[in-house]
């Protein structure tokens, strides 16, 4: 009897679901009108659009292409050094075993998840304002983005550090940086090779995008050719931009095995 | 002599991360040859920025929450379409339910390819074709969408499903049977989890869409910024973080309720 | 002579509902070696953390070389417990480091905070790091990773990491609990024979009954936060026993567990 009424409640509540997600489903078509004509046609013309105006990708400039893609490196380089450097500073206060204090973790966490929650394109169109076209507001808005990830995952990867070998140290007298420099430090060090690592892939994915708003990178060819509707060539730069990617996929991937 | 106290091979390996980090960054710094004259002009117009940041207007408020509400419904569209398209495609990519090798294989590369351009080139390609709006970014997401959650999908199909699968077509059940009554119910609970995730990310993708011209609320903040109107674009990323931090906590939520029922 | 480590009406609060202490007074002279017996539970632990402040204790008193531990501010509470080694049933060691360099972080509370964050330990001190480490047989493990060794090894590192402190006192949290037979016995011969050789005063947690009667001068008997037991091993009687571990006759299959030591 009991469970009966529990199954005819579960039933009800999936039913309510369900009708909750149509509903939500058919307001969202109606309000951004959605044209289910438009749609269904507009699938086969993009994909007719990629087949036809980017086949075969035009390889006549493809030396062109040598200065963006070292461009993109560097900028990755560059932002993940910086990255690291100010996300382990940040990351060490916002942790709880290595903060100084609440009140500078709650603050910390604040600033940093407005960061990350901020759209990264966004904080870059608004550099390239302040700081002008270039590579400049490319690596700030890099970094700005960098620190604020990698403080966040350097901060869980030290509140992972098992507190009773940091607690070991504190009963041998050992002072917060000592405990710092032989405590954490040796511990979290996979975790930050990982992250670091990770980072530098995510640098050039995103500056295939920072080219977009004018902050320079392999993505400002993309624009570049598009705009020309170049098409051939864009197809040209995005397959640069796909072996670039895995590539460096493939090598940050060797070297944590290496080194974990 | 000193006499030395540390492991060796460990201390090298990390040695030369950071070594290899030093070298490589400093000809790269070189390289870029950053200006600091155009850093420094940049640092002064900062506080002027701020200031005129800090005259919160709220007079665009409800032109910014309508383009807001564009932007979470793309994203929605989006994944729904996704969530049927994939469902049906996770189960012909993962290995335990393939119905042919070869074909999973073939989408397996496709997914890799699709994934690795980044979603925004997507919809620029997107807005390309079918010209500015909502639709080329509903139909831009498309893809990225699908190519992830086949992926995330297929793996939890690999993970949980190949007992079962093997148990029903023990009994002669046809693949349909396989899919309909023997996994997808049980891997449900985990897929949603999944599309809460995917959901939030493509949330965070669309507000930015605008910026290259797929409608919702970054063509707005775009505007804003290309116009120099800083009071109005603090209110529209302070609205932007309110709604990705509110919906970072909802699918936290979603996720550990799940997690709950599931071990239940 | 004025005790070692003066305990008086020690109790700690965990919250309105859990008391782990419930007023426990202690002496403990010079050169003892003192097993503190009891169920799990009863708040052996917390009391051998209240002694360094690993927990903070609720009222009372701790005088330890006539310093009062629990009005010790930071630089006090430093000293206090750099010469105060410590044990744990866990080993805790930094396990991407080496054996040697855990044993050295012993050294670090007797080192001004700049040439301990640096590693600028004495070559007297590695000297004698290497000797303790040779001296519990473990000559070969110096450079390997402590994450390389087994449990037993592991905690004959704890204990030379407390040995190189050179501490009036060691305090062993359950430092056998979750090893084999064999090596308890390593372990609890290496601890007694360096302290006795140093004069070291010890305070050791146990809960095998038959452990703590072979190797102590002394047994503290706790229960529920409280000292039931005061005295000599040759005093404590099944009566005693029986008492202790009332309600919790479970964990007297553990005291049989252990005869490989008692052998």
């Amino acid at each position: 009897m009991h469970a009966e009424a529990a199954t005819r409640q579960r039933k009800a509540k999936r039913l309510a679901s369900v009708a909750l997600l149509l509903i939500a489903f058919l307001f969202s078509i109606w309000y951004i009108r959605f044209d289910w004509i438009a749609f269904v046609t507009g699938i086969p013309i993009f994909i007719r659009f990629l087949a036809t105006d980017f086949f075969p990708p035009n390889l006549s400039s493809v030396s062109d292409y040598a200065k963006p893609v070292l461009d993109t490196l560097a900028f990755g380089i560059v932002a993940t050094c910086f990255s690291a450097l100010i996300g382990s500073a940040v990351g060490l206060m916002m942790a709880r075993p290595t903060t100084p204090s609440g009140k500078v973790r709650v603050a910390l966490r604040g600033i940093v998840s407005f960061l990350r929650n901020v759209p990264f394109l966004l904080w870059a169109s608004l550099l390239v304002v302040l700081f002008g076209v270039g590579s400049l507001p490319g690596i700030l808005a890099l970094i700005l983005f960098g620190s604020g990830f990698l403080a966040r995952v350097y901060a869980e990867s030290i509140e992972e550090i098992d507190p009773d070998t940091l607690e070991a140290l504190d009963a041998c007298g050992a002072t917060y940086w000592q405990r710092l420099k032989h405590g954490v430090f040796p511990q979290f060090m996979p975790g930050f090779i990982t992250w670091t690592l990770f980072m530098f892939e995510l640098t050039i994915r995103a500056s295939a995008v920072l080219g977009l708003v004018g902050a320079g990178g392999i993505g400002s060819k993309i624009k570049q050719t598009m705009d020309l509707f170049q098409y051939g060539k864009t197809a040209t730069v995005i397959t640069i931009l796909i072996v670039m990617i895995l590539a460096v996929e493939l090598v940050t991937q060797k070297i944590r095995e290496r080194l974990i | 002599m000193k006499i030395p106290i540390s492991h060796r091979s460990t201390q090298r390996q990390q040695r030369l991360f950071f070594l290899g980090m030093l070298v490589l960054f400093i000809p790269c710094l070189f390289y870029l040859d950053l200006s600091y004259g155009q850093f420094a002009s940049g640092l002064e117009r900062i506080p002027d920025m701020a200031r005129q940041m800090m005259h919160l207007s709220f007079e665009e408020l409800p032109k910014m929450l309508r383009e807001l509400l564009t932007s979470i419904i793309i994203a929605f569209l989006c994944v729904v379409l996704s969530v049927l398209i994939s469902l049906l495609l996770a189960f012909v990519v993962a290995r335990a339910t393939t119905p042919n090798r070869y074909v999973s294989a073939a989408l397996r590369a496709m997914i890799v390819i699709i994934r690795t351009i980044p979603t925004t080139i997507w919809v620029l390609l997107a807005v390309a074709s079918m010209g500015f709006g909502p639709m080329a970014g509903v139909v831009g997401l498309l893809l990225p969408t699908i190519a992830f959650l086949i992926r995330v999908f297929s793996d939890q199909i690999d993970e949980a499903g190949r007992d079962t699968a093997e148990a029903i077509r023990s009994v002669g059940g046809t693949w349909w049977h396989v899919v309909c009554n023997g996994l997808l119910p049980t891997l449900l609970t985990g897929f949603l989890a999944l599309i809460a995730f995917k959901f939030e990310i493509t949330v965070a993708e669309t507000v930015i869409l605008g910026i290259v011209g797929a409608g919702g609320i970054g063509v707005l903040l775009q505007g804003y910024i290309s116009f120099y109107e800083f009071a109005p674009l603090m209110l529209g990323m302070l609205l932007v973080f309110i709604t990705l931090f509110l919906l970072e906590m909802g699918t936290n939520l979603i996720r550990t309720k799940l997690a709950g029922k599931g071990s239940k | 002579m004025e005790p070692l480590l003066s305990i008086q009406q020690l109790t700690k609060q965990y919250n309105k509902q859990h008391t782990a202490l419930a007023g426990i007074s202690l002496d403990v002279s010079r050169g003892e070696f003192v097993a503190v017996i009891g169920p799990s539970g009863a708040g052996k632990s917390t009391l051998l953390r209240s002694i360094n402040r690993l927990a903070e204790p609720t009222s009372g008193s701790i005088a330890f070389e006539g310093v009062r531990v629990e009005q010790a501010r930071k630089k006090e509470l430093r000293q206090v417990r750099a010469n105060i080694g410590m044990i744990f049933q866990h080993y805790n060691l930094v396990y991407r480091l080496s054996v040697l360099e855990n044993v050295l972080h012993g050294r670090l509370g007797h080192m001004s905070s700049f040439a301990g964050m640096f590693s600028r330990y004495s070559e007297a001190d590695k000297e004698e790091a290497i000797r303790l480490l040779r001296k519990v047989g473990l000559e070969n493990e110096i450079y390997k990773r402590a994450d390389e060794l087994s449990g037993g090894q592991k905690q004959r590192v704890g204990i030379c990491r407390a040995l190189a402190q050179k501490p009036s006192l060691i305090l062993a949290d359950e430092p056998i609990a979750s090893l084999d037979p064999r090596s308890s016995k390593i372990v609890m011969d290496a601890l007694r024979a360096n302290c006795e050789e140093q004069g070291i005063t010890c305070l050791v947690n146990l809960h095998q009954v038959d452990v703590a009667k072979r190797y102590a001068t002394r047994i503290v008997g706790i229960k529920a936060g409280k000292v039931v037991f005061d005295g000599p091993p040759s005093e404590l009687h099944e009566g005693y026993i029986e008492h202790i571990y009332e309600g919790k006759e479970h964990e007297q299959f553990s005291i049989t567990n252990t005869e490989g030591i008692s052998a």
